[in-house]
């Protein structure tokens, strides 16, 4: 393949770079927000409010960002091999539209006053309804285009009926807290969201590994995979049941944050080259930092309230999408 | 907090008194408020020192019906971390308060009070009273109450005159419907709430074909932010509602007088009076 031609950095100096730059960024994240902690509050364990605020508040966050931005990375590496796009991230699926939609239906009513506990659980109750119907209406036997399609079909009824809901709302305050929820954020999150979607996020990104080399495969077309030995409808269930476990998670938690799946796989492409199943560890990783780095920004930006971290991550994605297009017309001509 | 019933007021009450013949709960002495309504209430029942911070909706003088003094109080953007740093003793929120800031703060260990959106004059009165009791000033809080139940008193129209009909007309039309706390405001003004005739089930937006051919004898229109008028106002310069001008009488009703009662229910009470007396 193009991989010997393509000039790469050795593999070596990337994974010190990732060594050195996660624990950077993990420690400013725990430093970095509105409260200013001194360096004796660090050490307080617990007699300090302060030391509160790093460890009860900052540390899940941080922890929160890396898992979401992993899942993210992972299953939008894993889809764009999958379908061969590179335009596909974890939203063509449907899945996480699928997921809001769930926890737009318990703040619409309201229900987050019995218990808090109901929002994750609409979020995870609508992404695997997304899943059911996403297998349902893709039927046993469907191509990559029709897979798609039913993920398409899917994210936009779930779309119309979230835009239903801010459209029917029964108070303006219904609205806002749909809307600011569908922003997605990691802001004052606990280690009860984290127990709460690791092991979802853990199962679908071994799901998702599990693909790997029928990706690969795939780049040959699905009747050259076919030829490889590659089972088709084995690898469309394990890819849309990780994705819904890793990404449905993920939303339950957070809330909707786009453009992290879209960006980080052409991000890590140019070091692992034209082979979709190598991409998927990296863009785990890098999706991970992105989205810590998105984060600990939006924790900075000075005399507002904190963007959200979805609107954060569309910001940055715009521009980033620009430059792809000039960089890829570039080489065209 | 859901509408005072009175069992769940008596229960409190119960606990309270509980409280007292054992170990006395103290007055909160450091109180953060994350909701606008609620810094206006706090502000009116507490005494400045009792405040540790204010929201930060306070300190914009188009959405607070505090005005200046919001400024000289510190304030949050509503993360548990600036809260937590402020080492309170007491966090008043909204139901519609982040849930994940209500959740974080509950879960170290900080007392978080939870009040809803009041649907009538008697709820508001009781969150005023509830947040007196809760920073230990319940003799404030009477005056508070008397001084809102004055307001409301002397904004009532003579006996027997003929309610006027009246549509609350914000941005985009945005207007009050039935069962709310403008709905009862409007009806002890002397008013009909016109919404109902729209057809409007709740807080909703109205349409302005519905009002163009049935229009109300008063619009209680929002206030104009310098540089972008509001709809309310737009209204009365749509060529097709020209010909309505000398019918309909425009009044001037601030957006942060719909929801959220307690002292404003004076200044929204006053308003509402000197309208209706502009019709009869």
């Amino acid at each position: 393949m193009s991989d010997a031609l393509v000039r790469r950095p050795p593999a070596g100096a990337i994974a010190a770079g990732l060594v050195i730059l996660l624990p950077l960024l993990f420690a400013l994240s725990l430093s970095a927000g509105r409260v200013w902690i001194p360096l004796e509050a660090w050490t307080a364990w617990g007699d300090d409010p302060r030391w509160t605020v790093i460890f009860e508040l900052r540390l899940p966050r941080t922890l929160l960002a890396l898992l979401v931005g992993a899942a993210l990375g992972a299953s939008g590496a894993a889809l764009q091999g999958y379908t061969r796009n590179p335009l596909a991230d974890p939203g063509v699926l449907g899945i996480s539209s699928a997921a809001g939609l769930g926890a737009v239906i318990v703040l619409y009513f309201g229900l987050t006053a019995a218990s808090p506990w109901l929002l994750p659980a609409g979020a995870m109750i609508g992404a695997t309804v997304g899943l059911l119907a996403l297998l349902a209406l893709a039927g046993p036997s469907s191509t990559v285009v029709t897979f798609v399609l039913a993920g398409i079909v899917i994210q936009t009824m779930a779309t119309a009926a979230t835009t239903l809901a801010v459209n029917l709302a029964p108070t303006p305050w219904a609205v806002d807290e749909i809307v600011s929820w569908l922003m997605g954020a990691v802001a004052d999150r606990s280690f009860e969201e984290l127990k709460l979607a690791t092991p979802f996020v853990a199962l679908g990104l071994i799901l998702l590994l599990s693909t790997r080399r029928a990706l690969d495969a795939l780049t040959l077309g699905e009747v050259g995979a076919r030829a490889l030995g590659v089972n088709l409808a084995s690898v469309r269930l394990r890819l849309a049941a990780g994705v819904a476990l890793a990404v449905g998670a993920s939303v339950a938690v957070t809330g909707v944050i786009g453009f992290v799946g879209l960006i980080v796989p052409h991000l890590v492409r140019p070091w692992c080259g034209s082979r979709p199943g190598a991409a998927i560890v990296p863009s785990a990783v890098a999706g991970a930092i992105l989205l810590l780095a998105a984060d600990i920004l939006v924790r900075l930006t000075p005399a507002a309230a904190e963007i959200r971290l979805g609107a954060a991550m569309a910001v940055l994605g715009g521009p980033f999408f620009l430059a792809l297009l000039i960089r890829m017309r570039r080489r065209i001509t | 907090m859901t509408p005072h019933h009175p069992t769940r007021r008596a229960a409190v009450a119960g606990v309270a008194a509980l409280g007292l013949a054992g170990a006395a709960p103290a007055p909160a002495r450091r109180i953060v408020s994350l909701n606008p309504c609620l810094d206006a209430i706090l502000l009116a029942v507490a005494e400045p020192w009792q405040v540790a911070a204010l929201s930060h909706y306070s300190r914009e003088a188009t959405n607070s019906s505090i005005g200046p003094r919001a400024r000289q109080f510190p304030f949050t953007y509503e993360s548990a971390e600036e809260v937590i740093a402020l080492s309170p003793d007491l966090v008043l929120a909204s139901r519609h308060s982040s849930l994940a800031t209500r959740n974080a703060l509950k879960r170290l260990g900080v007392r978080v009070e939870t009040f809803s959106t009041p649907d009538n004059v008697p709820d508001s009165l009781a969150q005023v009273r509830r947040i007196a009791d809760l920073a230990g000033q319940p003799e404030r809080g009477r005056r508070e109450t008397a001084r809102i139940e004055a307001a409301l008193a002397a904004a009532a129209p003579p006996p027997g005159a003929r309610p006027v009909r009246a549509l609350v007309f914000q941005r985009n039309g945005f207007s009050s419907g039935p069962d709310t706390l403008t709905d009862e405001l409007l009806r002890r003004t002397g008013f009909r709430n016109a919404a109902v005739d729209y057809g409007a089930k709740h807080t909703t937006d109205i349409s302005l074909d519905a009002v163009v051919a049935d229009p109300p004898d008063v619009l209680l229109s929002g206030e104009a932010l310098a540089g972008a008028p509001t709809w309310g106002e737009r209204v009365m310069r749509h060529p097709a509602l020209e010909r309505l001008k000398g019918r309909i009488h425009v009044v001037s009703f601030p957006q942060h007088l719909m929801f959220c009662g307690g002292p404003n229910l004076v200044e929204a009470a006053d308003r509402l009076a000197k309208a209706r007396r502009l019709v009869a």
